[in-house]
């Protein structure tokens, strides 16, 4: 067959079939047109069904939580916030029995708490009753109301601080329809779609009816939808009400019928329904609906409940028994009397469940919680997690954040700025983003976690991270790495080895910078020299002079790898003014290095995230306990105790003036402009850090270090350790410690302790009387006295004569 | 080079060879049967020490039934409730030493020994599991010393004695 007959074999077709002759033939044109479009316009609302119901039905944010936090008898109630952290947790309280999980009833002696279940990364906790009993404020016992046994401890579930959503902003928790009760699933077809077996998709009976009551009332008061239809409309399409709309939902439905069993259908509806707002959020699906209003899993919910949540789902706000408690009692009673009417209950039944009362805790909305710390674990994260994850898997992050301290970080810092800027009204700044700024670090050093963190004064004006993103100089906080590094590494001139009362000279010392062509003559804070000092009258002091001659004889290198040791990662200049730390560092990396110290020589990384969990429950990730000895324990203990005299004597005696009295070792720290203001120090079980200052750097002022005076002499708002973030840290550790034991420092085997002159660093005797107790690594203490005595310290009558003298 | 690297591999096998007897006597060793006790003059509160060692029992018998990554959390837990627990510690560096994540469980040897005092059955114990780790890689005349030290604390420790007994028979 040629092309030729082929066209004309065409042509033929086209001028007898296609063309047509007659408005018949015109009618079956257009109809099978219309009946192709049709065929299309199903096809593709199939493909649009079929697409979401396979595929990921819906987005979980994955959510970070807090630590959990452990009672025990012996705690202080007050002390450690508990009925803080459990409105937190949203238990609130009752004055009858306690009948559901969220609930505690506080009498005199007292406490009764109903758990909320949690699962835990490596246990569901299936919640249940527990008894505290108090004498006064104190906690005596637990008792596990259920077993009728005492227990050692209760854990209280982690808190929620933060969820990673994209722009849906929705909370969801899956439920399968197994899983649920019948009376819950029965009450809500009742309501909403009784014929729900019967039909399929679209339910003509309802549809006639509704037209006929809005015919009656001339207006749209009854709607004519399946479930089917709902939740076409909610999952695929708009709350528009158009006809287009309309068209394409009741389409929609009937596809999903054909394509999907009656049984799926309904456990989408049930888990894609919206419930209601929590704050900024939306409350979707049965399962969040029945933790958001009764703290509880669906399958414990009673009749009344799900009389009420069913009721809710035509209008949520309307019928919100937290914001509408009338209505939402109304319309429950309304859906009861629907089941009774339907044969579903019994009077009894129906009685019951209508005296059952309406919830009346209203949850707190989600507010921004610890952000900066969020955005920290979310940095973290992101290395290991795509931002899709994170925003859709549902996954759950574990912290070590405590709320309690994390509240106590925050109001700490926020009041000392507050008082900062009334007490010193050169340093307020009307520009908020040109405000005083400040940020606070709590850390537990034997384990590394992250107990508190605040990057700034407000997250909303600033989502810069002070405490983990800012590189700021540490002035006088870098000294205790030019301290450890003689005593661990240095040779004196002499060829011994340093102690903590081995004389440096405090008098004038010229130097040249690293291209030999400045020379820096470092000055003390009083501009005076105070000759031969020991290293503890040094440090306690924070005399700049006799820190940097250490340094050189040390030798900077030293110093500078002391620092890496222990935790600074940030480069570091070798330069002389290394030793009052002009090279910058991250705030995270000093507290990470006192860790160090505070951890008898264990250096432990900052943790933060302590698991990752998938949505099923699977662990994904577990970050473990890591330390590296870096200092031994005696050379650690060495440190602290000489830190131990900066608070007590030296630069932080202030702490002891507001009255923090626990055993406590710390360092200010202040720039030579006085830029940056710190304050680090740490009690045997907890550390913090603190920060003030502003982020541009201010001009150039002369002056130095680590005094009030200054700030007394000048008359000006001068920025010093002491001064701006020694307060708020004394304020936040006064708080944070609160109803727990006071520890002290123990020595480790092979320190001892000889009574010193300050002065001198020599053994105290009748020619210098007083002076304070020293440590020393065994073998390294002096044997000299005051007055040329020689001592043989550590020997029988040295012993002897402290043993009278002492004890 | 040769002789060296032969020398190497030789003891890398022996090592092999005796690490799982090393898990074996790990097993064996009544860790259920020494008291979790509080370690006097180490805390005030009475009620953090029990709690702490309910959670660091919790960790052991995870720790028994073999799951270790459970029992980790449990110990750290009991860490962070009272940091001066020793036993969490211990436990830890078991854990370790059961993942064969040698390294990482000496540091927590450093940590368990700093705050058991002067508990003799606790220190050798801590010898014990410090030597064996250190026969794990193969680090034998520390180990010896360990198996020692733990001789000295405990001289009854059947686990200090055999220690010796299978260092001395590898260098020998």
């Amino acid at each position: 067959m040629s092309i030729k007959s082929i066209r004309s074999w065409i042509g033929g077709i086209i001028r007898r079939w296609i063309r047509p002759k007659s408005r018949w033939q015109w009618a079956g044109w257009l109809s099978f047109a219309a009946c192709l479009i049709f065929i299309l316009y199903l096809s593709v609302l199939y493909l649009i069904v079929s697409a979401r119901f396979e595929g990921k039905r819906w987005r979980f944010p994955s959510k970070v939580y807090s630590d959990s936090f452990i009672l025990y008898p012996g705690q202080e109630i007050a002390g450690i916030h508990l009925l803080d952290r459990l409105n937190r947790l949203g238990y609130h309280p009752v004055y009858g029995d306690l009948d559901h999980p969220g609930q505690y009833r506080l009498e005199n002696s007292r406490l009764d708490l109903f758990l909320n279940e949690f699962a835990y990364p490596d246990h569901a906790f299936k919640g249940g009753l527990v008894r505290l009993h108090l004498n006064g404020d104190r906690l005596m016992k637990i008792t596990d109301l259920n077993r009728n046994t005492d227990l050692a401890l209760a854990e209280l579930e982690p808190e929620l601080i933060a969820a990673f959503y994209d722009k849906e902003w929705e909370e969801r928790d899956l439920v399968r329809l197994n899983d649920l009760p019948p009376h819950l699933v029965d009450t809500i077809l009742s309501i909403e779609d009784i014929r729900f077996y019967q039909h399929f998709g679209v339910d003509m009976k309802s549809i006639v009816r509704a037209m006929w009551v809005n015919l009656k009332n001339r207006a749209i008061v009854q709607g004519g939808s399946t479930v089917t239809q709902q939740l076409v409309k909610n999952f695929y399409l708009n709350q528009e009400r158009t006809l287009v709309r309309k068209f394409n939902e009741l389409f929609m439905a009937l596809l999903l019928e054909l394509r999907y069993p009656k049984a799926e259908i309904l456990e989408a509806y049930l888990n894609e329904i919206y419930w209601g707002q929590s704050g900024t959020m939306g409350v979707f699906g049965v399962g969040e609906a029945s933790r958001f209003y009764f703290g509880k899993r669906p399958q414990q919910l009673t009749l009344g409940e799900s009389a009420m949540l069913a009721g809710m789902i035509k209008s949520p706000n309307i019928f919100s028994p937290f914001n509408e408690p009338e209505r939402a009692r109304a319309r429950k009673a309304l859906v009861l009397r629907r089941l009774l009417s339907l044969g579903k209950i019994g009077e009894p039944e129906y009685q019951t469940a209508l005296a059952e009362p309406l919830p009346k805790h209203h949850p707190a909305g989600q507010t921004r919680v610890a952000p900066y710390f969020v955005d920290f674990v979310r940095q973290q994260l992101v290395e290991h997690y795509s931002p899709e994850v994170l925003n859709s898997e549902g996954l759950k992050i574990f912290t070590t954040l405590d709320m309690q301290l994390q509240v106590a970080a925050e109001r700490s810092l926020e009041r000392g700025l507050d008082r900062l800027e009334r007490s010193y009204p050169e340093l307020h700044r009307k520009d908020p983003i040109e405000k005083l700024q400040g940020s606070l670090i709590a850390m537990q050093p034997q384990t590394g976690q992250i107990k508190a963190m605040v990057g700034g004064r407000d997250y909303g004006t600033s989502q810069f991270n002070r405490a983990t993103q800012a590189v700021r100089q540490p002035g006088s906080l870098f000294k205790p790495f030019v301290y450890a590094a003689a005593l661990i590494h240095g040779v004196t001139p002499e060829g011994g080895s340093y102690t903590p009362v081995t004389r440096i000279d405090d008098a004038p010392v010229v130097l040249l910078t690293k291209n030999n062509k400045k020379v820096w003559t470092p000055q003390n804070y009083d501009k005076n020299y105070h000759g031969p000092v020991t290293l503890r009258t040094a440090l306690e002091q924070s005399l700049n002079v006799a820190t940097v001659r250490l340094a050189q004889q040390v030798g900077t290198g030293r110093v500078i790898e002391m620092a890496r040791s222990l935790g600074i990662r940030t480069p570091l200049q070798d330069v002389p003014s290394i030793a009052l730390g002009t090279s910058e560092v991250i705030p995270l990396e000093i507290a990470s290095a006192y860790n160090a110290i505070a951890n008898g020589g264990m250096r432990t990384e900052p943790l933060a995230i302590k698991e990752v969990v998938k949505a099923d429950g699977r662990v994904l990730e577990r970050r473990t306990l890591e330390m590296t000895q870096v200092l031994t324990p005696q050379q650690a203990f060495l440190l602290t105790y000489l830190l131990q005299g900066v608070v007590d004597r030296g630069t932080a005696a202030r702490v002891r003036a507001m009255g923090f009295i626990r055993p406590a070792a710390g360092k200010t720290g202040t720039t030579s402009h006085y830029n940056d203001a710190w304050f680090t120090g740490f009690t045997p079980e907890l550390l913090s850090l603190v920060w003030v200052g502003f982020d541009q750097t201010q001009p150039p002022r002369p002056g130095s270090e680590d005094s009030l005076d200054i700030l007394e002499e000048d008359g000006g708002a001068r920025l010093t350790g002491a001064v701006a973030a020694l307060p708020i840290w004394t304020e936040f550790m006064t708080a944070a410690t609160s109803g727990l034991p006071e520890t002290q420092f123990t020595p480790p085997p092979g320190i001892m302790f000889e009574k010193v002159d300050l002065a001198t660093g020599l053994i105290a005797n009748r020619h210098c009387p007083g002076g304070v107790q020293e440590a020393f690594i065994e073998g390294t203490q002096p044997t000299q006295g005051c007055g040329g005595s020689s001592e043989v310290a550590g020997g029988f009558f040295h012993r002897l004569k402290h043993w009278m003298r002492l004890e | 080079m040769v002789r060296l690297g032969s020398v190497r591999f030789v003891l890398l096998m022996l090592a092999a060879g005796l690490l799982p007897a090393c898990l074996s006597s790990l097993s064996t060793t009544p860790d259920e049967e020494l008291p979790l006790k509080p370690v006097a003059g180490s805390e005030q509160s009475a009620g953090r020490q029990q709690a702490s060692i309910e959670l660091t029992d919790q960790g052991r018998q995870l720790l028994e039934s073999g799951r270790w990554e459970e029992a980790t959390s449990v110990f750290q837990k009991a860490i962070a409730l009272l940091p001066s627990n020793p036993y969490p510690y211990y436990y830890l560096a078991k854990a370790r030493y059961m993942q064969q994540e040698y390294p990482k469980a000496l540091p927590l040897l450093d940590q368990a020994e700093r705050f058991i005092g002067d508990d003799p059955i606790w220190l050798s114990r801590v010898y014990i599991l410090r030597g064996m780790t250190y026969e794990a890689l193969s680090r034998f005349d520390e180990a010896k010393n360990q198996y020692r030290q733990a001789q000295v604390r405990d001289p009854s420790s059947p686990a200090a004695q055999d220690g010796i007994e299978r260092i001395e028979n590898l260098l020998n």
